[in-house]
C-alpha cells in the first residue's frame, strides 16, 4: 500500500472510530495538525486512534504520550504504520 | 421560598420539540438517532463533539439548546452562579451495555475509552458546562420518576443559600428508544424584567411537565 | 446563615479496614491496602488495587443478613459501613420524616451485572438480582435494611459523590428541612470501571504516588464510608457527643473535558473558595488539606495548581491518602472525610505515601510522615468526571 492510498484509508477510518459524522473525508488536510486546530482532536481521540491501530493494524503503543507525537498529522500516523509494517 | 421564577422551558419527546409550551418541531421519525440529528440540525448547531457523545448526552445537550439559543439567560448571570441541577432514572443504561459489549468478547477484546467516558450519567451537564462554559454546581440525581417535589426543594435550597442566582434544571431521561426530556431555566427575581410569569415550585413545576404533547 | 450541622457518628469499610478503629490503626501504621487482585475475578492482574480483603460470600456472613436477599457487593459493604455509623451516633430510630438517607454510588449492581452477562437472558439466578441493577436500586435496598422512612435520594456524579452526598445533607439541615441526615458513598470494583480506567490509560502498574513528578496514575480501590449529620438542635437536645463540624463546601464546574482537569484547576479553585465562604474561614485558616490526588498526570497539576493560586503564601500541609485506600470513586469523599475527622480528633497529618520526587510545576510537597500537629480546620477535595468539583471542610468542636 502505498503512503497516499493508506492517507485515504485512514481517512475514512478515523471519521468512523472518532464519530466526526460531519466531516468529509477529502476536507481533512493529510498535513495538518490532528490535534489542537485542525481536526481539534482531544486526549480521548487519541486514545481511540490507538485502539484503531490496534484493530486494524495490530499495532500497539504502550505510551500515550509516545501516541502524541505519532498523531502529529494524517501523513506522520500513516508514514508510522507504514514503518512498523515493513519491520 | 426564594422567588424565582421558570423563564423558558422545553419539552423533548419520541418525535416532538415543544418550547414553552408550543410544538416547535414534529418529525415523521422517532428513532432516537434519526430524530435527535434533525432536532440538532434544525436548531442550527455545529458542534462536532455532539457526534461522540452518547444519546443521553445527545438528549441533554440539544435540549439545553433549545432554551440558550434564542435569548440572553447566560449574559444575565455569572457563569459560576448558574447551575445545573438535572434529575434521571436509567443513569447511562444503554452506554453500560454497549461499554460491556466491547470487553466481553475475548476474542475481539477492544475496550474503548470514548465509550467508557460517558458511562457516566453526570457527563451530560458538564458536557452542557464545556459548551457554554458554566462554572457552577452541579448535581446529579437519581430518582424512578420526574419528582417536581423533591427538585423545587433543592432549587430553592440553592438560591436561597446565594450559591446560584440561576438555573437549567430538570428532568433529563434515556434508555433504549424510550426517552424524554423536560429542562427548563430558572431564574431569582428581584426586578428581573426578563422574568416570565412561572413562579418556580412543585406544582407549576409539575404542571409544565405534564404539558408535554 | 442557618443552624450548624455536627458529625457524631462515622461508619468506614474499606482495604485498610473495617471500622474506624481497626481504619485509624493502618493509617497510624503506614498499612495501605493496595496489593495484587485477589478477590476479583480479571484477567488483567497487571495492576494493584485496593480490594476489601473477602469474597462476597464472606461479607454476606459478616452481615448477618439473609442469603436469599439480592445484595450485590456494594450493598454488603455499605450495610456494614452504615451499621457501625448508626451504632457510633447512637441511632435507633431512623424511620421518621425528619431523618434522611442520601447514598452515593455509580458503579451499583454492576458486580453481579457483569457475572451474569451476557447469560443474563436466560438466567434464572439473575432473576433475583435484576433490580439490582438500577443505581438507585441500592439506596432502597439500604434504607429498606434501616427502616429509613423520611427523605431519600442517590448522588451520582462520579468521583465527587461521597462528597456531594456530605454537601447536600449539610444543606437540608442547615435550611432546617431536616434535623439528621446520613450521607456517604459506597463502591465496590467491577471489571467495567478497572477496564474501563484501563482503557483511558491512567492506572499505574505500580501503587500509586500522588503530586509525584513520576506519578503515573490512579489505583483503584473499593469501600463505603457513611457520616451521621445532625442540627445543633439535636446534638443539644439528645446530648450527642460531636466528632466534629461540616463547616463548609463547596461545588462547582469545570466546564473543560470531560474526564481531564484544566491545566490552571479552575474547577478546583471555584469549589476550595466556595467552601471557605461557607465556613467564614480565609486559606490561612485551615491546616490540612487531604487532596482528591489521584496520581494522574492531570488530576494532581491542576489540583496542585488551584492550591497554590488560593492558598499563595500559606499552602498548608496536604497530602492524599488514595495510597492508603486506593481511589474508591463514589466512596472516596466519605471515606476521606472520615479520615478527616480522624485527623481532627487525633491531631495527625497523613503521610501521602509513595513519595519521591517534587513535582516541578508545584512550589509545595506533601506531606510524608505521621506528623503530630493539633488540628483546628481541615480541607477535603473530590473531583469526579464531568468536571464536578467538591471540597468540603471540616472543623474541631
Amino acid at each position: 500500500m502505498t503512503e497516499q492510498e493508506l492517507i485515504d484509508k485512514l481517512r475514512l477510518e478515523i471519521i468512523q472510530q472518532l464519530n466526526l459524522e460531519d466531516q468529509k473525508p477529502e476536507d481533512i488536510d493529510p498535513d495538518a495538525p490532528l490535534f489542537g486546530e485542525g481536526l481539534g482532536l482531544d486526549s480521548i481521540d487519541a486514545l481511540e486512534i490507538m485502539v484503531l491501530l490496534e484493530k486494524n493494524y495490530g499495532i500497539k503503543i504502550e505510551d500515550p504520550k509516545e501516541g502524541k507525537k505519532i498523531f502529529f498529522s494524517l501523513r506522520t500516523l500513516a508514514q508510522f504504520i507504514l514503518e512498523k509494517q515493513q519491520a | 421560598m426564594t422567588e424565582a421564577k421558570i423563564s423558558a422551558y422545553c419539552h423533548i419527546a419520541p418525535g416532538k420539540v415543544m418550547l414553552n409550551g408550543q410544538l416547535v418541531q414534529e418529525e415523521n421519525t422517532t428513532v432516537f438517532a434519526e430524530f435527535i440529528r434533525l432536532v440538532y440540525k434544525a436548531a442550527g448547531m455545529s458542534y462536532p463533539k455532539f457526534y461522540k457523545m452518547d444519546d443521553l448526552c445527545k438528549l441533554a445537550l440539544v435540549a439545553a439548546e433549545q432554551l440558550l439559543k434564542d435569548n440572553q439567560f447566560l449574559e444575565r448571570h455569572p457563569k459560576e452562579n448558574i447551575g445545573l441541577i438535572v434529575q434521571n432514572a436509567s443513569a447511562t443504561y444503554d452506554t453500560d451495555a454497549t461499554y460491556q459489549a466491547s470487553i466481553d468478547d475475548r476474542a475481539n477484546y477492544f475496550p474503548s475509552p470514548a465509550v467508557f467516558v460517558y458511562t457516566l450519567p453526570n457527563i451530560m451537564l458538564g458536557e452542557i458546562c464545556i459548551k457554554h462554559k458554566i462554572f457552577g454546581e452541579n448535581a446529579l440525581l437519581i430518582s424512578p420518576a420526574f419528582d417536581a417535589a423533591a427538585l423545587a426543594q433543592h432549587l430553592d435550597l440553592l438560591m436561597e443559600s446565594g450559591r446560584i442566582t440561576a438555573c437549567i434544571s430538570g428532568w433529563v431521561e434515556q434508555k433504549n428508544e424510550h426517552y424524554e426530556a423536560f429542562l427548563f431555566l430558572a431564574e431569582k427575581t428581584e426586578g428581573n424584567a426578563n422574568a416570565a410569569e412561572h413562579t418556580l415550585n412543585a406544582e407549576t413545576l409539575d404542571i409544565l411537565f405534564k404539558k408535554h404533547v | 446563615m442557618g443552624t450548624r450541622v455536627f458529625i457524631t457518628g462515622t461508619g468506614i469499610f474499606s482495604s485498610i479496614g473495617r471500622g474506624v478503629d481497626e481504619t485509624l490503626a493502618s493509617m497510624v501504621n503506614g498499612k495501605t491496602g493496595i496489593a495484587p487482585i485477589r478477590i476479583l475475578e480479571t484477567v488483567h492482574r497487571d495492576f494493584p488495587v485496593a480490594e476489601i480483603p473477602f469474597t462476597d460470600a464472606e461479607l454476606l456472613a459478616l452481615t448477618g443478613l439473609s442469603k436469599d436477599l439480592p445484595l450485590t457487593r456494594t450493598t454488603l459493604i455499605a450495610y456494614i459501613a452504615l451499621k457501625e455509623a448508626l451504632a457510633s451516633a447512637g441511632i435507633q430510630q431512623t424511620g421518621d420524616e425528619r431523618t434522611g438517607f442520601i447514598s452515593a454510588t455509580t458503579v451499583g449492581g454492576m458486580d453481579k451485572k457483569e457475572t451474569f452477562y451476557p447469560e443474563a437472558a436466560t438466567s434464572q439466578e439473575w432473576l433475583k438480582y435484576i433490580d439490582t441493577q438500577d443505581v438507585a436500586a441500592h439506596t432502597e435496598a439500604l434504607a429498606d435494611l434501616f427502616g429509613f422512612r423520611g427523605f431519600i435520594t442517590t448522588a451520582s456524579t462520579a468521583c465527587s459523590s461521597g462528597a456531594n452526598a456530605l454537601m447536600l445533607g449539610a444543606r437540608m439541615i442547615k435550611q432546617g428541612l431536616l434535623d439528621r441526615v446520613v450521607a456517604g458513598g459506597n463502591e465496590c470494583l467491577t471489571r467495567f470501571h478497572l477496564n474501563g480506567f484501563n482503557s483511558l490509560m491512567i492506572l499505574d502498574k505500580e501503587p500509586c504516588k500522588p503530586f509525584d513528578q513520576h506519578r503515573a496514575g490512579i489505583t483503584l480501590g473499593e469501600g463505603a464510608g457513611y457520616l451521621v449529620l445532625e442540627s445543633e438542635e439535636m446534638v443539644r437536645k439528645e446530648g450527642k457527643k460531636v466528632l466534629c463540624e461540616l463547616t463548609g463546601y463547596g461545588n462547582s464546574c469545570e466546564a473543560f473535558h470531560p474526564t481531564a482537569s484544566s491545566p490552571d484547576g479552575v474547577g478546583a479553585y471555584l469549589a476550595m473558595q466556595e467552601a471557605l465562604k461557607i465556613a467564614g474561614l480565609q486559606p490561612a485558616d485551615i491546616d490540612y488539606i487531604n487532596a482528591h490526588g489521584t496520581g494522574t498526570d492531570s488530576n494532581d497539576i491542576s489540583e496542585g495548581m488551584a492550591i497554590q493560586r488560593l492558598f499563595g503564601e500559606h499552602v498548608p500541609p496536604v497530602s492524599s491518602t488514595k495510597p492508603f485506600t486506593g481511589h474508591t470513586t463514589s466512596a472516596a469523599g466519605s471515606i476521606e472525610a472520615i479520615l478527616c475527622t480522624l485527623a481532627l480528633q487525633e491531631g495527625l497529618l497523613f503521610p501521602n505515601l509513595n513519595w519521591k520526587t517534587q513535582m516541578t510545576d508545584l512550589n509545595f510537597a506533601p506531606v510524608t510522615k505521621l506528623t503530630k500537629q493539633a488540628l483546628k480546620h481541615v480541607m477535603s477535595n473530590s473531583f469526579g468526571f464531568g468536571g464536578n468539583n467538591t471540597s468540603i471542610i471540616l472543623s474541631k468542636y
